[in-house]
């Protein structure tokens, strides 16, 4: 397992497409907070700093290097020389999630680094005691999105496939729920609350620990272990 | 005979369609064995069902004798239908990526590297590589970790004539130098039989033979001819001396219907008895007949 993981690394380290998203991340962010009115009442770093997490589209950018680096090893032939050497398809197809895991998660922390040094020298310096529960929600929720195209990607193999579905997925999610909503409407029950969106919306919003949050917090455990674990089962179940 | 690969009643099935069916498939340790068929004709389902990209439908498969798989498959290099290459990554550098996987040193790396002639890439992205070039990289992948034996599939097509050289003559000096058994699919028959020991003819999923290369000589050589200066009386020459039997002489040549395993033997005394000999050859006419035969057109 150990040699996978190196194996694994070595290639993150070589992936482009890491380091291009991590700059329009990076980017995007810079211009929007150019162009926000540091004198706007209430414009300080920490009020900037989470609104520019909730509108920054970083999951939608990070559905591509994670599925570019989980499709390269399929569709290049990398797969089958490994395997073809009594490599087990569910080590391989470990290695291959923790090291996605560990560069999803120092992508996303880059970005808020950067993100939250540009917009302490723009706005006003502002801390409270919720800036620490927050940046680990948001890490929950993208570990969400993390199993969801980590999962999209395997199923699938191939990138073209996995980042349009990675795009579209979640939003033809919250499309559908709010249709349930609208067909089943139940009193004290929203079928959004299941929405990969809402779920992260949620968690970027905190500020008190609430039932939302508890609700939130479970589903964006939950839904990683259960889509993780049926990509593994799919993976292993799969032929080359 | 040991057996480094056997198959027994080895069967895959896809839906409605028997891409394998009962391979019973037998591979000499140090052999080149050539796997011919037609385009689908279950070539690389074989391959890939000996090396567990694919589960079998029915049947097994031995390596080494043993049929504890995934162990005796690390002694195995295989290079199927992609070559496994980063293109973003130099040759070294795509060499230095799997070696991780085999605790290969950069100094054998290189040696590899050398042994396919890429050793002079340098900073050249493997991207930019020639098809052959690509093919020499995934078998020098391949052959990281030391290993015993290498599945090939195709390994030259889509090459030009130099590019079909240069992989020939890996493959035989691997053979050679480091007694690797080989077992390579194609359906270029003229290129494979430069190189086989032993063939495998499949057709519709079916291991229709197995064959060594001397027995399918033996059955395809129709005669030898003998180009020498003067052949009638070279011909009353080796009669006399019991070389020869069954031949004719015609157009400046003799040809041999009989003793025909031996030519060394016609040509010896024929330079012992002063004839000057300018050709010496083995008719095959017959050879790409046999495999079209079996294989289909």
């Amino acid at each position: 397992m150990g040699k996978l993981l190196r194996f694994e690394f070595a290639k993150l380290i070589k992936a482009k497409s890491f380091y291009i998203c991590l700059g329009v991340c990076c980017a995007m962010f810079i211009l929007f907070g150019l162009v926000a009115d540091s004198d706007t009442p209430g414009a300080t770093s920490l009020n900037f700093f989470k609104s520019f997490t909730e509108f920054s589209m970083i999951t939608t950018i990070i559905a591509i290097p994670v599925s570019l680096f989980v499709c390269e090893d399929a569709q290049c032939g990398a797969e089958k020389t490994v395997l073809g050497r009594g490599v087990s398809r569910t080590k391989f197809f470990f290695a291959k999630y923790i090291s996605s895991l560990v560069a999803f998660m120092t992508f996303v922390l880059a970005t808020m680094g950067i993100c939250y040094v540009f917009s302490v020298i723009k706005f006003e310096y502002a801390m409270d005691d919720t800036f620490v529960p927050f940046i680990l929600l948001v890490l929950v929720g993208l570990f969400m999105f993390h199993g969801l195209f980590f999962s999209i990607a395997t199923i699938s193999g191939k990138n073209g496939i996995s980042i349009a579905v990675a795009f579209l997925l979640p939003s033809v999610l919250q499309l559908l729920m709010m249709l349930l909503d609208y067909v089943l409407p139940l009193e004290g029950f929203s079928f959004d609350v299941f929405s990969f969106n809402d779920i992260l919306s949620k968690l970027v919003r905190y500020t008190t620990w609430n039932k939302d949050i508890t609700w939130a917090f479970v589903l964006s455990l939950a839904y990683p272990c259960t889509l993780v674990g049926v990509a593994h089962e799919v993976y292993v179940r799969k032929e080359n | 005979m040991e057996y480094v690969i056997e198959t027994k009643n080895l069967s895959k099935k896809f839906k409605t369609k028997l891409a394998a069916n009962n391979v019973n498939m037998h591979i000499e340790k140090g052999s080149i064995y050539g796997f011919i068929g037609k385009n689908g004709a279950g070539k690389t389902t074989v391959m890939k069902l000996i090396l567990g990209l694919l589960r079998p439908s029915a049947g097994e498969v031995t390596i080494n004798g043993s049929d504890e798989l995934n162990k005796e498959r690390a002694k195995i290099g295989s290079l199927i239908e992609d070559p496994g290459i980063y293109k973003n990554c130099t040759a070294f550098e795509n060499m230095k990526r799997y070696a991780i996987l085999f605790n290969t040193s950069d100094e054998e790396i290189r040696e590899l590297l050398k042994l396919v002639e890429l050793d002079k890439t340098g900073k050249k992205v493997a991207g930019q590589f020639s098809l052959g070039m690509k093919q020499r990289l995934g078998i020098a992948i391949s052959m990281l970790g030391h290993p015993e034996i290498l599945i090939l599939d195709e390994p030259i097509n889509g090459l030009d004539p130099a590019g079909i050289k240069q992989v020939r003559d890996t493959i035989i000096k691997l053979n050679k130098e480091k007694g690797i058994t080989f077992l390579i699919s194609s359906h270029l028959l003229d290129e494979l039989a430069k190189i086989t020991t032993h063939y495998g003819i499949i057709r519709d999923g079916v291991l229709l033979e197995e064959i060594s290369a001397k027995e399918l000589m033996d059955r395809c050589t129709t005669n030898v001819k003998v180009v020498v200066d003067n052949p009638t009386e070279a011909s009353k020459m080796l009669l006399r001396n019991n070389l020869i039997n069954k031949h004719e002489v015609k157009d400046k040549a003799i040809y041999l219907y009989d003793c025909m395993d031996h030519p060394e033997v016609i040509i010896e005394a024929l330079v012992k008895a002063n004839y000057k000999v300018y050709e010496v050859s083995k008719n095959e006419s017959a050879f790409e007949n046999y495999f079209i035969e079996r294989i289909g057109r």
